[in-house]
């Protein structure tokens, strides 16, 4: 009996080292982007607010926030952009989610892809025409809560020609910061058509395959800052 | 007995892992099928990075929040292609530290400071593959990373998206990658211990490359 009990301990240890062997080695792949976002969901139930604390407008963090896009250039990489300088509000109803609401606005001569002449072309007539079209909009006309995510559907205004689009996003936190300040992250992706928006440019490779990509990733990784109640004037 | 009872569950769990990894390899094995059917053929030889259409990049979790991006204006690299074993193929970058880019200047200026990345006594991150395994449609590149003078094997999983002729004819390559480091393990500390400024860094490598 005791010798079977060593031989059964001698497994279990070997069975432990298989386990951390295979934990150790997932954590070098993608399988570790899963442990992070456990991570979060811990930080986030760890700081858990009450609903009014929740509720409220919420402001984009300029310095935290993206609003990206990525597009595929002659069928191979993603090359990615943003714009510098952008502004938005997050109205949350912790109550009813689908009386929450998102709206932003974007300065198209603020993209930044990182390459000066290419930025130059974005702002030309053969893309954003910014000069005409200053601004692009996005103002939400529905929320829906599905389980962990928000489908948030709203008009898309860029280069004069308003879409309908539908924008699944993930909210991570509120959270408080160290500040006492009410925090949260909204993740969001989606992909649109930039001909729908008299967005032509580009002509095809030789074997068929366009230059760049019809189809825009937009990318939205907004943190915002719940606005503090303004003080009554005295 | 309780230990008995442990000691299968533990065998069971690790028995359940390993079966789990096979199957998904048979799933990659049937993408790089489909991948194959691909118009234009690979070609053997060196590839140089094209910085117009390339992008290394990080992502930093901000608060637990959102990914903050980043990236370096600033790099270099080629890979070595070749086509008749894939294994030989290699690769190397270097990136400037000082072109750090997050699109908010006082934010770069910080992270080019010895808080971060401390450019001038650092001036570049660096990688060197000295191994090439392929896995199903991935190839895990493993190598020498070099980040703030502290150098670390690091397995990078990368994808080839294919390959492309260009007008003229030139062969252009895609490649792209994301793997995710603790940066403490480099000496990058600043904000780490709070939380405020994530510990584990995800690279973001979207490389074309054009012979």
């Amino acid at each position: 009996m005791n010798k079977r009990r060593f031989l059964f301990s001698i497994f279990g240890v070997f069975a432990l080292f298989v386990l951390v062997a295979v934990f150790s080695f997932s954590g070098n792949s993608n399988a570790s982007s899963m442990t992070v976002e456990e991570r979060i969901e811990a930080y986030a139930v760890k700081t858990k607010l009450s609903k009014e604390e929740q509720m409220g407008d919420y402001q984009f963090d300029k310095a935290h926030s993206t609003i990206g896009f990525k597009i595929r250039h002659m069928g191979l990489v993603d090359v990615p952009g943003a714009f510098r300088k952008f502004d938005g509000v997050i109205n949350f109803d912790a109550k009813k989610a689908k009386n929450s609401k998102v709206e932003f606005t974007a300065e198209m001569k603020s993209v930044d892809t990182g390459i000066n002449a290419r930025d130059n072309h974005l702002r030309s007539k053969d893309f954003f025409e910014v000069q005409k079209y200053p601004e692009m909009s996005f103002k939400s006309t529905k929320v829906k809560k599905k389980g962990k995510r928000y489908i948030v559907t709203g008009d898309l205004t860029m280069k004069g020609v308003t879409k309908q689009v539908r924008i699944p996003m993930r909210m991570y936190g509120p959270i408080k910061d160290g500040r006492g300040t009410i925090r949260m992250g909204v993740t969001g992706q989606t992909v649109i058509n930039r001909r729908a928006f008299n967005v032509n440019y580009g002509s095809n490779l030789p074997n068929g395959t366009p230059m760049l990509s019809d189809n825009v990733v937009v990318d939205l990784q907004i943190e915002s800052v719940k606005k503090k109640p303004k003080q009554a004037k005295k | 007995m309780k230990k008995v009872i442990l000691t299968i569950v533990f065998a069971l769990i690790g028995g359940a892992f390993l079966f789990g990894t096979d199957s998904l390899d048979a799933k990659k094995i049937s993408i790089e099928e489909k991948f194959g059917n691909s118009t234009v053929v690979a070609e053997s030889g060196a590839y140089k990075f094209d910085v117009a259409h390339s992008a290394i990049g990080f992502k930093v979790k901000h608060m637990g929040l959102v990914d903050v991006p980043g990236y370096f204006t600033e790099f270099s690299g080629t890979v070595n292609y070749n086509a008749d074993d894939v294994t030989k193929s290699s690769v190397e970058f270097s990136a400037k530290t000082a072109s750090v880019d997050t699109r908010v200047a006082r934010r770069d200026n910080h992270l080019r400071s010895a808080d971060f990345f401390d450019a001038e006594k650092f001036p570049e991150i660096t990688f060197k593959s000295k191994k090439v395994e392929k896995s199903g449609d991935t190839l895990n590149v493993t190598g020498d990373f070099t980040l703030r003078g502290v150098t670390k094997t690091m397995t990078i999983p990368v994808k080839v998206a294919g390959f492309a002729s260009g007008r003229g004819g030139s062969k252009v390559m895609g490649a792209t990658a994301e793997t995710m480091f603790d940066r403490t393990a480099f000496g990058v500390d600043y904000g780490a211990k709070s939380g405020a400024i994530g510990k584990d860094v995800k690279v973001i490598l979207n490389i074309e490359a054009k012979k």
